[in-house]
């Protein structure tokens, strides 16, 4: 949710005490700004949760410098997204799986979120999530990602997010050849 | 791009897979591979734990050659990643008495020092031993358990592992994270039981700590002896890791009056509950799982026949110690053979693994540990 901000309109949200503002001002590395609700930043996001409550909000626009515009916005829009979801019932991971957290599977919502980026904005989301401190969006993204790897070979693996082969062929004969349960059992 | 994630972030990705997958991306490239290894002991195989692919390893001492320590890897897919010959600083003449192992880590003593190593990504913390490590003739006062981050939050968050140690003859258990101050203790002589050194001393090796939901319990088995002393019988021993609360059980009915605690090892079962290896008769190995309090049911019997042996009844069988990730159970098949069998427990299907190094063996110490 990308907000164009005049500077009067700055000046205006200045005036206003910081504690009766329930937006809060996010500014991305190529300096663009977007507004997303003070309790979904502080609830979704431990890092904004911790600049909030140590009052190191700007008014005219937090620095994330770190957080491209595009990957902001996905950002912004998934809390915004979540604000307005209603909570399922929760589907806990049936898979046997009791010395990890249970997963909670994906909403519908969450699956469509991720579903629909590209890889570049996949990457730099999962990277922001993981900036911010934003365990759920972290886990829905890198279950994205993992989707991604699932049954295939490394050669696929490799094709899907253009990875570069760094092994040598006999590197490569050799981990093939010790592993080769894992190559071709299925 | 992608191939430059940091680590922790694919970590957070590798944890949704199976093994499988995950060993597909270690041959991916570089990075992966090394994040991979680095992280193997969180990577937890779920859900296709009881693996026996995931079986690196044993390490085992001979009861004749006290000071020697031998470390073993299971030919699997880890074989080549191993560092452990290498490049890893600790010399196995000093720490050659396996304390503890799980997930990957292998905790060893050597003197007053204890060593926690992980031979995947061949690292090692050093640690002091508790100061009430054992009595003057040497023999072990506490058993050490470790404890990982899984233990205490059901996963996620700190996947840092800690020693815990048991106290056996105070019956008490300390918590140390990194041997920082003992947190509070808990008494092991619970229902009016009483434990004695010399029992101590006889103990099964078996013990094992299992995972469910937000927690995870220590078990093992003593040996006990009623309040007028008349009658000793074996029990099991259980503690709550997190919240310390200690109760003990009953074996299955039937195996209630056996006292010879070479037949038994405990493990886990393929849903994650506690179970019972038994070796009532020779070649008949039974499998029970505890199902609610202190009830347990029978879930398979494998009849043991070894690969290449005619005369079954002149084999000699053993077991000593089951390795939760891979389902295997250890064994041995008479005294001098140089093979030592595998079980998985699953499938009943055996292995066996050639020992290492070794002409002569009488009898295993007891201490034969799986990574």
């Amino acid at each position: 949710m990308e907000v164009d901000k005049g500077k009067g309109e700055a000046e205006e949200t200045r005036k206003v005490a910081e504690a009766d503002r329930d937006t809060v001002t996010l500014k991305s590395s190529d300096g663009k700004l977007f507004e997303v609700s003070k309790e979904a930043a502080a609830r979704l996001s431990t890092v904004l949760a911790g600049m909030i409550a140590g009052g190191s909000i700007d008014d005219n626009g937090t620095d994330l410098k770190q957080i491209g515009s595009e990957a902001l916005e996905n950002v912004v829009d998934y809390c915004n997204k979540h604000a307005n979801s209603i909570p399922s019932a929760a589907l806990i991971s049936s898979s046997i799986s009791f010395n990890t957290a249970p997963f909670k599977e994906p909403e519908e919502w969450e699956r469509k979120f991720v579903d629909r980026l590209s890889h570049d904005a996949l990457f730099d989301l999962v990277e922001a999530a993981n900036f911010l401190g934003m365990e759920r969006l972290l886990d829905v993204t890198c279950h994205k990602i993992s989707e991604m790897m699932k049954g295939k070979s490394p050669d696929q693996i490799r094709e899907v997010f253009n990875i570069k082969n760094d092994y040598t062929k006999e590197e490569l004969e050799e981990i093939r050849q010790e592993l080769a349960w894992a190559f071709y059992d299925d | 791009m992608w191939a430059s994630l940091p680590c922790d972030l694919l970590v957070d990705i590798f944890r949704h897979l199976d093994a499988t997958a995950v060993l597909r991306c270690a041959a991916t490239c570089r990075p992966w591979r090394r994040a991979i290894i680095a992280n193997a002991s969180c990577l937890q195989p779920h859900p296709d734990r009881f693996n026996p692919n995931l079986l690196i390893g044993f390490f085992y001492r001979d009861w004749w050659c006290r000071y020697q320590a031998w470390l073993q890897y299971v030919p699997g897919p880890f074989q080549g990643l191993l560092a452990m010959d290498d490049d890893v600083s600790i010399d196995f003449s000093k720490h050659d008495e396996p304390l503890s192992s799980r997930d990957g880590f292998l905790l060893l003593r050597g003197g007053t020092n204890i060593c926690l190593c992980n031979p995947l990504a061949g690292t090692c913390t050093f640690l002091s031993a508790a100061a009430f490590d054992k009595y003057d003739d040497g023999r072990n006062k506490c058993a050490y358990v470790l404890v990982t981050g899984h233990d205490y939050d059901g996963g996620g968050g700190d996947s840092s592992s800690a020693v815990r140690v048991l106290d056996r003859r105070e019956a008490r258990i300390r918590h140390q994270a990194r041997w920082g101050p003992v947190k509070r203790s808990a008494k092991l002589d619970d229902g009016g039981l009483t434990v004695t050194k010399a029992d101590m001393w006889s103990e099964p090796p078996g013990d094992v700590v299992v995972c469910h939901g937000g927690g995870s319990v220590y078990y093992r088995i003593i040996r006990v002896f009623t309040r007028h002393r008349s009658s000793a019988r074996l029990r099991v021993f259980a503690i709550d890791m997190y919240t310390e609360r200690t109760w003990t059980m009953e074996l299955p009915e039937k195996h209630a009056e056996i006292t010879d605690h070479d037949r038994f090892v405990l493990a886990t079962s393929e849903d994650g509950r506690l179970s019972l290896i038994s070796q009532l008769r020779d070649h008949q190995i039974e499998v029970w799982v505890l199902v609610g309090h202190g009830e347990w049911t029978l879930r398979r019997m494998i009849n043991v026949q070894i690969p290449g042996c005619l005369k079954e009844d002149s084999v000699c069988l053993g077991i000593k110690g089951f390795c939760p990730r891979s389902g295997c159970l250890f064994g041995y098949i008479n005294y001098y053979n140089k093979d030592l069998l595998l079980i998985d427990v699953n499938t009943g299907n055996l292995r066996l693994v050639q020992k290492f190094g070794v002409g002569y063996f009488d009898e295993y110490d007891g201490f034969m540990k799986w990574m």
